[in-house]
């Protein structure tokens, strides 16, 4: 016992010795822990508070009621309620409105009855209830325009009880009254109620001017009568579902899971770099203890002994930086948290005032990460120091010349990972967790391929500038040569991450201009007026059928296309579908993917068919002329799928189906939006402005550029999250590289003290050390290129069409080619001054001392 | 290039800076508990009856006698404030398994005036319902309650005839006439569903159907009763049917104001005796414990003819105590009553102490069976008694 | 002592610290070499002949005092003159590790030259020669980790003459080697040095060199002491 803890001593000292090493050390497992557990926490908090705030206003549903986005008929909820004598059920009118402040701050105003069973009474009201007598909620359902809002909120608009809310809806400027606050007693609570008004649900509808409809109706069904279900499902109309809380949740998740997946490996590729941190930090250490391994040997010191020590000493390293990775991946979290729920906003689902959620098993997690991945990174060093006989104390070179040998084993086995990797792509079906799994193994084939590469290279660079440079200039490549286990660790770390770097902006650059252009031809009239906002409002069908004959009797129009996006229920799932009035100019802005007949266009018109897109063709295995089951107001009709089209909006899905055959089905909602085209030659901008004039103030016109740049913009966005966490796993591989560097010059004092003494000036010696990872820079950075165009190619190929059913065209760009180069020759030039310039201060007479 | 590595360091340092933003630990996260709907334990709020008492401006009051029409006058008078339809009645099956019940439909203003509007939600008028059910047998008192408002044909009353719904629950005739009247209520364990044929007509109480319940003007209430309804139909109850017949009793009342300040509450007795006479009398308590002097009643006998019945003609002794164990609140559970001038002595005994009504508004309201004599000669009875404002 | 002055060492001073306290190594030495004059220097691990080396290279400055070499007063010059002075006049032999590892024996012997002048075919034709006196011609573009201790330490001192240098430090050069090959490692200074006319001051603590040498001093309490000889 006392043995070992002197030998602990004897081995901690060395660490407190060398402080950088240790700090590069933890930062190196901080840095993987900390980006996989912020990945995970953000997206999981995104979820959750989708979930939470659901729970919040539902209290305890089991079920919903929803519609399309013509929303649910109010007497449904008398039939249920009166006719079938269901009970527990709770009415929902809810709408966007926004503030009449400098800022137009959006609020979620929900309409509910306050007089439902208790069992439904969302979170507030049951937590509240001393707070809130039924005197308040009395006043809630008889005052029009009342609304309760968060007491967080009301302090942060400076407004008061019985103050005034300004706010715009469909309807214009109107004003509503705060009759109370809510009081959110925990942090939950204040999440969900931060941008919300709630309301009776008759303020609900005069507001939104949604008369006769409801948004949804919550359910909640005991276990034990089932047939309360059954009761429902009987009266449901066409346009209506009835989905369980927990399935609609569970596809929610299912919706994000390729988005997720994508971004965990991302937060894996951080790892990877994180570990290889962790592998040269420990394998330094165990090689600048050779001296002391082969003393304490020497004095009777087992392997066992020794392999416990350097472990033991691992765990330590493990558990600050685990704990510290841990801290900032929360932090890392609370930021990723806002671009992934942005990115979920605008792709998928909305999300309100999301809220960084930490939980234990989370924490456990990044635990089990840091820690393992750490003792996993710490193996082959600890055995190597096992290995170490107890007199002979291993020259460098006799390792040296044992890791070429080494190197030459791994660098064949490369081309079997590299192999596999491809095969695996290729083979890998429908699974993103194999495409990205075969992304991993060419990256990782590449990584172990990279020291042989780099020793070819450092070779070639000899052979061809050695004779003009002189012995001096021929060291730099000798030394990147000679410590090939170290150098060619951190090259290839460097490698992998910019070849990441180049594979990804490959294909985000490729995926631009594939929606670039499908923009183009998808936008083919001049104009674009948006009819969007509430589909529930009464009226709304009527107003926009006269807008739309007002616009065609404009002049300078020549003609008109419509469009109406809403959902219904495709083979039992609530599905986007677009309902088009379309004229020869749009029809040739469809891309098929694959040969139609001519009759298409006529088939679609007038029978009963469907087109779709590429993710949903993808994602549900529909082909064309397969059917499709849609609830309509005369039950279940099946529609033949004639065509699949080309779309990136959203990676979910969606219908196309001409007005003709919606109308037949369906209720009138009115249109999203109208495309004017202009007759040749007619001012477009005086157009636009006639057309400005018909419109209200929910209503816009747009022209096919700026709609073409909003979505540029949207485009961009979605992918702001990807680049980050690509940037940080660059600064990870940095990070890398720098510690590696660092270490090395360390081992190498000696060498540089001797060098300093024949006579060769601090300024020599700083130029010699840069150039050598200028160079090591330089092969990863060429190397990185051919490896970032296979990444890129699998990407585009394999993983993203698997993730969301998209295919895009391949578009090199040999800018990125030159900035991947660029990158990893001034990221390695940029890690090597640091050694360099602290290596040159040092005094040459320090220097000649260590050994 | 420089934008790329600016990107980086603004990455790291964007989440540092966000580290003064609070984030939440898992011992913030509250899970709503799962509050299950109870049908009998729902917590007693008494907010209800102080919201009513208030402002009384913009209703109308009840302040002289007015000629009742009929169906008119059984539905709602929305100018005053609150209103009920009130059905209870003692029933058997042909085993001779006794059960009582009530049906209740309650109708508040929360305001006299109602805005204009397009959306059928806006409504004032808030209709509550209660339905109880006395298992005699099983010692059994279920109790559940409905609210809601008028809107939307979620719940009302009708002018045309005989109709007044909340949700699922209703009172309605199902032909041209006011009677048979069909009365059909579910609640998760139990449900009505009974047919009710007048057999002796209305009574209209208190001085020509204005029943006055203090000294000051207004604070009355129009009030009209049908003392004895034959009743047939079907009791259900823990999943067994029951075909079961009796006599039910339906009360009438709509004011604005009925309680003064010193009142606190009533003990009101509707009793259909064997000699197809009833008794009905309310004694209003006032705060000090007294009988108040405006407590009143009728008699009707057999002939319809009805004897009103003022304070000092009637005597109540409480003869026992019961103390509910759910709000701890002591409730008389057994009475002497005594008509001298009808020379009637009667001994009124609940079929079930614990009849308390633990819903939004808590009260007592019981099936209760009868003995006494009547002239001397030996008579039996059943009915039920309501005792509010207890606590 | 009529002999041109090669080293003259002036109050020379050095202490370093410890824990916050200042431990003297050496104070106010003086001491006046003459041009191919062979010094030993003796004294215990430890004693500070390391040290005192590298003040006369001026790898390390002293705290006072002044080191001339050939009438330059080095310990004026900048740390970056002191470098290029180095360059030219000193000559370098350690106890072990002398050779850069990443350079052939050639490469190894060039590196000064390099350093003060363009390289030329003579020049390598030297390094071969030189080699070739050494024993050790096949050896030219072997990697020093494939040479023993001996031959290390012959190419060392190959090294530290190449340029031909005024002075030769040598520290400890036979520390690391059993007796008969530091007998011929100290023969080869001998013959080389003293045939070139160098002037040599060697750190040693092998008794055999005190013969060759012109005078002896040994290392004790932060002073120098001749040794005086029975001749």
């Amino acid at each position: 016992m006392r043995m070992n803890s002197i030998l602990n001593r004897a081995s901690r000292n060395f660490l407190w010795q060398h402080p950088w090493q240790l700090v590069l050390a933890i930062v190196g497992i901080a840095l993987g822990v900390a980006v996989v557990i912020a990945i995970d926490l953000a997206m999981e908090s995104s979820l959750k508070s989708f979930n939470q705030a659901g729970k919040a206003f539902s209290g305890s549903a089991t079920h919903r009621i929803v519609a399309g986005d013509g929303g649910l008929d109010e007497r449904l909820y008398t039939r249920l309620r009166v006719e079938q004598g269901i009970a527990n059920l709770s009415p929902v009118v809810s709408g966007t409105v926004k503030l009449m402040q400098p800022q137009q701050e959006t609020f979620s105003l929900i309409g509910i009855d306050p007089f439902i069973e208790k069992s439904l009474h969302s979170g507030w009201q049951n937590e509240q209830k001393e707070k809130f007598p039924r005197e308040l909620l009395n006043r809630l359902m008889t005052e029009p325009n009342s609304v309760l809002l968060s007491e967080k909120t009301a302090q942060r608009l400076h407004l008061q009880v019985n103050g005034q809310l300004k706010v715009v809806t469909e309807r214009g400027p109107q004003s509503l009254t705060i009759i109370g606050l809510l009081p959110g007693n925990n942090a939950i609570s204040d999440q969900v109620l931060a941008r919300l008004l709630i309301t009776d649900i008759a303020t609900a509808q005069e507001v939104l001017g949604a008369y006769g409809g409801l948004s949804s109706i919550e359910v909640m069904i005991d276990k034990d009568t089932p047939e309360a279900l059954a009761a429902i499902q009987k009266v449901l109309p066409g346009y209506a579902m009835l989905v369980s809380i927990d399935s609609q949740a569970d596809s929610m998740r299912e919706m994000t899971d390729a988005f997720s997946i994508n971004l965990k490996a991302l937060g894996l590729l951080s790892l990877l770099v994180g570990m290889f941190l962790i592998y040269n930090t420990m394998t330094f250490l165990v090689m600048q203890r050779r001296r002391l391994i082969g003393t304490l040997r020497l004095l009777g010191v087992t392997r066992q002994q020794v392999f416990k020590l350097i472990i033991g000493e691992a765990f330590l390293l493990a558990i600050v930086g685990t704990i510290v990775g841990i801290a900032l991946g929360i932090v890392l979290g609370q930021g990723l948290l806002y671009l992934i729920s942005g990115t979920i906003n605008a792709l998928y689902f909305r999300i309100d005032a999301a809220s960084l959620m930490v939980t234990p098993l989370q924490i456990a997690k990044g635990v089990a990460l840091g820690i393992g991945a750490t003792l996993l990174a710490v193996l082959p060093p600890a055995f190597e120091a096992t290995r170490l006989s107890a007199v002979k104390v291993l020259a460098r070179s006799q390792l040296e010349s044992g890791s070429r040998r080494l190197i030459k084993t791994v660098g064949s086995m490369s081309f079997v990972l590299i192999l596999g990797g491809l095969s695996l792509a290729y083979f890998s079906g429908n699974s993103i967790n194999f495409g990205l799994a075969s992304v991993f193994l060419v990256l990782f084939g590449f990584g172990l391929l990279t020291p042989v590469v780099t020793l070819a290279f450092m070779n070639l660079i000899e052979r061809v500038f050695g004779r003009f440079l002189g012995i001096l200039g021929r060291l730099p490549a000798r030394m990147v040569a000679a410590e090939i286990s170290r150098t060619g660790l951190a090259i290839a770390a460097l490698m992998i991450a910019v070849s990441a770097t180049i594979g990804m902006d490959l294909m985000i650059g490729s995926f631009r201009q594939t929606v670039a252009q499908w923009l183009h031809s998808s936008l083919p009239a001049d104009l674009y007026v948006s009819l969007s906002g509430e589909k529930m409002t009464a009226g709304k069908a009527q107003s926009d059928h006269r807008l739309k004959d007002k616009l065609a009797g404009l002049n300078g129009v020549e003609m008109l296309s419509t469009a109406l996006h809403t959902k219904v229920s495709v083979n039992g799932k609530l599905t986007k579908i677009s309902v088009y009035e379309l004229n020869d100019k749009f029809r040739q802005g469809f891309i098929f993917k694959h040969q139609v007949n001519d009759d298409v266009w006529m088939r679609f018109d007038n029978e009963r068919t469907v087109m779709i897109t590429e993710p949903y063709a993808y994602h549900h295995g529909v082909k064309p002329g397969q059917q499709v089951f849609l609830k309509t107001d005369q039950g279940e009709l099946a529609f033949d799928v004639i065509a699949i089209y080309g779309d990136y909006n959203g990676d979910q899905g969606h219908l196309a189906m001409s007005r003709q055959n919606y109308q037949r089905y369906w209720p009138d909602l009115g249109y999203s939006g109208i495309g004017v085209y202009a007759k040749a030659g007619a001012d477009l901008k005086q157009l636009e402005n006639r057309v400005g004039e018909l419109l209200t103030a929910h209503q816009a016109v747009k022209s096919n550029q700026d709609i073409y740049k909003a979505s540029m913009e949207v485009f961009e966005q979605t992918f702001t999250i990807t680049e980050t966490l690509r940037w940080l796993s660059a600064a990870i591989a940095f990070v890398g590289v720098f510690s590696a560097l660092m270490a090395l010059q360390f081992e190498r004092t000696r060498q540089l003290g001797i060098l300093r003494a024949i006579g060769i000036t601090s300024m020599q010696l700083t130029v010699l050390i840069v150039s050598e990872t200028g160079l090591m820079g330089l092969v990863a950075g060429l190397l990185a290129v051919p490896v970032g165009f296979l990444v890129a190619y699998i990407l585009i190929f394999v993983v993203y069409q698997r993730s969301f059913g998209w295919t895009m065209a391949f578009y090199s760009d040999s800018g990125v080619l030159y900035q991947g180069v660029a990158l990893a020759f001034i990221a390695a030039l940029f890690a090597g001054v640091f050694p360099a310039l602290k290596m040159a201060q040092t005094k040459p007479a320090e220097a000649l001392r260590t050994e | 290039m420089k934008t790329k590595i600016l990107l980086t360091v603004l990455s790291i340092a964007l989440p540092t800076a966000l580290w003064l933003q609070p984030f939440k630990w898992p011992s913030d996260i509250k899970l709503k508990p799962d509050k299950r709907f109870s049908s009998t334990l729902a917590k007693k709020d008494d907010s209800f009856h102080a919201v009513l008492s208030k402002d009384e401006t913009g209703f109308a009051r009840a302040l002289k006698p007015q000629k009742f029409t009929f169906p008119n006058d059984h539905g709602p008078h929305n100018a005053y404030r609150s209103e009920w339809w009130y059905f209870t009645g003692n029933l058997k099956n042909q085993q001779g398994r006794r059960f009582g019940y009530e049906l209740t439909f309650f109708r508040f203003a929360l305001k006299a005036e109602s805005p204009e509007s397009k959306s059928a939600w806006r409504n004032n008028q808030l209709y509550m319902a209660h339905l109880t059910l006395t298992d005699v047998e099983k010692s059994r008192f279920y109790t559940d309650e409905r609210i809601s408002r008028a809107g939307n044909g979620l719940a009302g009353a009708s002018n045309k005839k005989y109709q007044v719904w909340l949700h699922d629950w209703s009172a309605k005739t199902e032909g041209e006439t006011d009677f048979p009247l069909r009365l059909q209520a579910k609640s998760r364990d139990y449900a009505i569903d009974l047919l009710l044929t007048s057999k002796k007509g209305y009574v209209l109480q208190g001085d020509e159907g204005l029943s006055r319940k203090s000294a000051e003007p207004g604070n009355a209430s129009y009030y009209y009763s049908y003392p004895r309804l034959t009743t047939e139909g079907t009791v259900s109850v823990a999943g067994n049917s029951f075909a079961v017949s009796g006599a039910s009793w339906m009360d009438r009342e709509w004011s604005t104001s009925a309680l003064s300040d010193e009142q606190s509450g009533w003990d009101w007795f509707a009793l259909q005796l064997s000699d197809n006479t009833e008794l009905m009398y309310y004694q209003l308590r006032r705060k000090d414990g007294q009988a108040d002097s405006n407590s009143s009643g009728s008699f009707v006998p057999a002939d319809n003819k009805k004897i009103p019945l003022q304070a000092r003609d009637v005597t109540i002794k409480i003869l026992d105590n019961w103390k509910s164990p759910h709000s701890k609140i002591t409730y008389p559970s057994r009475w002497h009553v005594s008509v001298p001038a009808q020379n009637l002595e009667l001994e009124v005994v609940p079929l079930l102490n614990d009849q308390e009504l633990n819903v939004s508004y808590r009260y007592w309201e019981g099936a209760v069976i009868v003995s006494g004599s009547k002239n001397g000669k030996a008579i039996s009875g059943q009915g039920y008694v309501e005792l509010a404002g207890y606590k | 002592m009529t002999k041109e002055t090669a080293i003259s060492i002036q109050q020379l001073s050095k202490s370093y610290q410890e824990s916050g306290q200042q431990h003297a190594i050496f104070s106010n030495l003086e001491m006046q070499v003459a041009r191919g004059e062979f010094i030993v220097l003796l004294g215990r691990s430890g004693s500070g002949k390391s040290t005192f080396l590298n003040l006369i290279s001026g790898i390390d400055p002293p705290d006072s005092g002044k080191v001339l070499i050939n009438g330059t007063d080095i310990t004026g010059l900048s740390e970056h003159k002191r470098t290029l002075f180095r360059r030219h006049h000193i000559g370098f032999v350690f106890q072990s590790f002398n050779l850069i590892p990443t350079l052939t024996v050639a490469e190894n012997l060039l590196l000064p030259l390099e350093l003060i002048k363009r390289v030329t075919r003579q020049d390598h034709q030297h390094v071969g020669q030189l080699l070739e006196k050494l024993n050790l011609a096949d050896r030219l573009n072997t990697y020093p980790d494939r040479l023993s201790g001996g031959e290390q330490q012959r190419i060392a001192i190959a090294r530290a003459l190449i340029h031909d240098p005024d002075v030769i430090l040598a520290d400890e050069p036979t520390g690391n080697l059993d007796l008969d090959t530091a007998e011929q490692v100290l023969e080869l200074l001998d013959i080389l040095v003293r045939k070139a006319g160098k002037t040599m001051i060697m750190a040693t603590h092998s008794p055999e060199v005190i013969g060759k040498a012109d005078r002896v001093f040994s290392v004790r309490n932060k002073a120098l002491h001749a040794h005086e000889f029975d001749s």
